[in-house]
């Protein structure tokens, strides 16, 4: 039983690794909407110097994973636990950089200086991504299948929401409302916030193929 | 007694694609029951891993498929183990016979304490070997060209076995199982004592054996098992501390999605 107790000993370190790992990037979205809503470059450049520490724990994560294997050999379910951690910290790296580069627009409407449109409407659609990368992240902690496939539902509402937004900024364009930079900057936030959603669901999927050895996909 | 008249016509046309199947199986040492049960068909030429914890009756079962465990006393067999249509256990069956059709390799290597070349001739003398001197050599030959080891040895056939290192000596004692000409060999954990090299190129030996034999393995390597094996059978002990087998099926699938919890269980390290 001692070597168990060290493989579980070992296995839940890294666990919690990918908890902190999680929460920062969680942390970095949250600040970047609020940099966003604030119009708060400060807020901004804050998130975009504090990206590499979000990159060292996924290396952290990567060497955990490494020397675990080495030393317990796992199979199985306890592979795919290991596996899936690698492949999670890799989206949620990515999930950091799409965070910086909502960062990156806020402090280019500041310099250049343009004024973003529709806001409202984007920290909306944050809100809703702030909500499915939480739950996408509970689930697999938790190795929660049923929860997994509830992200489906919520990608959709994201898509959705996307679409409406870029119509909305289309609409804008034309009327003379908004700046041409202004929409091009409101566009890419959209992209980008979709863009999360979507690695969100990449979480889930991760979580039903822990679970389950199967592999599901939830963007039909 | 006489011995199993087996042609190679009858071969196929009885046994199919199955080398050996045992049929409702128990085996007893005295009056304990070891093993309890078990029916499991082995498909011919292809290598069959047999997994699960000390005392769950792997090497019982492996021993009783060429009747090894005859020469434990007290120890009997209910059910049938067919080989080539015929059970194995029916009183007109010669046990040595048994042994010449399906050989065996143990744990420890064995080598007789004798030259080489004699470790090879020693089993075809046994069966009242005929040839020539040329014949002879042709077949020492053979026989470690088919254990991959003439390279290593053809230049010292009259040194003793006992010389050679761990490794060469297991590869040394598959080659006098080749001698004789079995159908199946059984192998009891035949890595357990030897170096990570020695062991992989064991495992080498057997994918290549496999193009010509049945082998059954019995390891308590795990990784192993999902290295060379085409089928896993998972034995454990039940309540009465009788072997009995858990789940039978493609290596692949035993080692990604067994259908059975404590098949998970020990693969993933959780008892055994």
């Amino acid at each position: 039983m001692g070597a168990l107790h060290s493989m579980a000993h070992d296995y839940e370190y890294l666990r919690r690794t990918l908890d902190a790992m999680a929460r920062r990037v969680q942390s970095a979205l949250h600040e970047s909407l609020q940099a966003l809503r604030r119009s708060d470059t400060i807020g901004a450049d804050q998130i975009i110097h504090d990206d590499p520490d979000i990159n060292a724990l996924q290396q952290d994560i990567e060497d955990l994973v490494v020397r675990f294997i080495t030393q317990w050999q796992p199979v199985l379910r306890d592979l795919r636990r290991v596996l899936t951690i690698l492949a999670v910290a890799g989206e949620l790296e990515r999930i950091g950089d799409y965070a910086k580069q909502v960062a990156r627009r806020v402090r280019q409407a500041h310099d250049e200086p343009y004024a973003l449109v529709m806001t409202a409407d984007l920290l909306a659609m944050g809100q809703m991504t702030e909500h499915i990368l939480a739950d996408s992240i509970a689930a697999f902690l938790a190795e929660d299948v049923a929860h997994a496939r509830t992200i489906a539902a919520a990608d959709d509402q994201i898509d959705a929401r996307r679409h409406d937004l870029t119509a909305a900024i289309r609409h804008a364009v034309a009327s003379g409302v908004a700046s041409f930079d202004a929409a091009v900057a409101t566009l890419d936030i959209t992209q980008t916030l979709e863009r999360i959603a979507d690695r969100a669901t990449n979480i889930a999927e991760r979580t039903i193929y822990l679970a389950t050895a199967a592999h599901e996909s939830l963007n039909a | 007694m006489q011995t199993i008249n087996l042609s190679a016509g009858d071969t196929f046309q009885e046994n199919g694609k199955y080398a050996v199947e045992l049929q409702d199986t128990h085996i007893f040492y005295g009056s304990f029951r070891a093993v309890k049960d078990v029916s499991l068909k082995i498909e011919r030429q292809k290598i069959t891993a047999f997994i699960g914890p000390s005392g769950c009756g792997k090497s019982t079962v492996l021993r009783a498929i060429n009747r090894m465990n005859d020469l434990i006393a007290g120890s009997r067999l209910n059910g049938r183990i067919l080989f080539h249509g015929k059970n194995i256990y029916d009183p007109d069956v010669d046990p040595v016979e048994v042994r010449r059709r399906i050989g065996m390799v143990f744990q420890k290597p064995n080598p007789f304490p004798k030259s080489i070349y004699e470790n090879i001739m020693f089993g075809p003398r046994i069966n009242g070997w005929r040839g020539t001197k040329a014949q002879a050599d042709e077949l020492v030959e053979r026989a470690l060209r088919g254990a991959a080891i003439w390279d290593e040895v053809k230049d010292k056939l009259h040194q003793p076995g006992t010389a050679l290192s761990g490794g060469q000596q297991q590869r040394l004692c598959i080659a006098r199982a080749l001698a004789v000409q079995p159908e199946v060999i059984l192998m009891d954990e035949p890595c357990s004592a030897l170096d990570p090299i020695s062991t992989l190129k064991i495992e080498e030996l057997m994918l290549e054996l496999r193009r010509n034999y049945t082998i059954i393995i019995v390891t308590h390597n795990m990784q192993q098992a999902s290295r060379v094996s085409d089928y896993t059978a998972f034995f454990l002990m039940d309540a009465d501390r009788a072997g009995q087998l858990v789940e039978y099926g493609p290596t692949e699938q035993i080692f990604t999605s067994p259908n059975d919890k404590r098949t998970e269980d020990y693969i993933s390290g959780r008892f055994g």
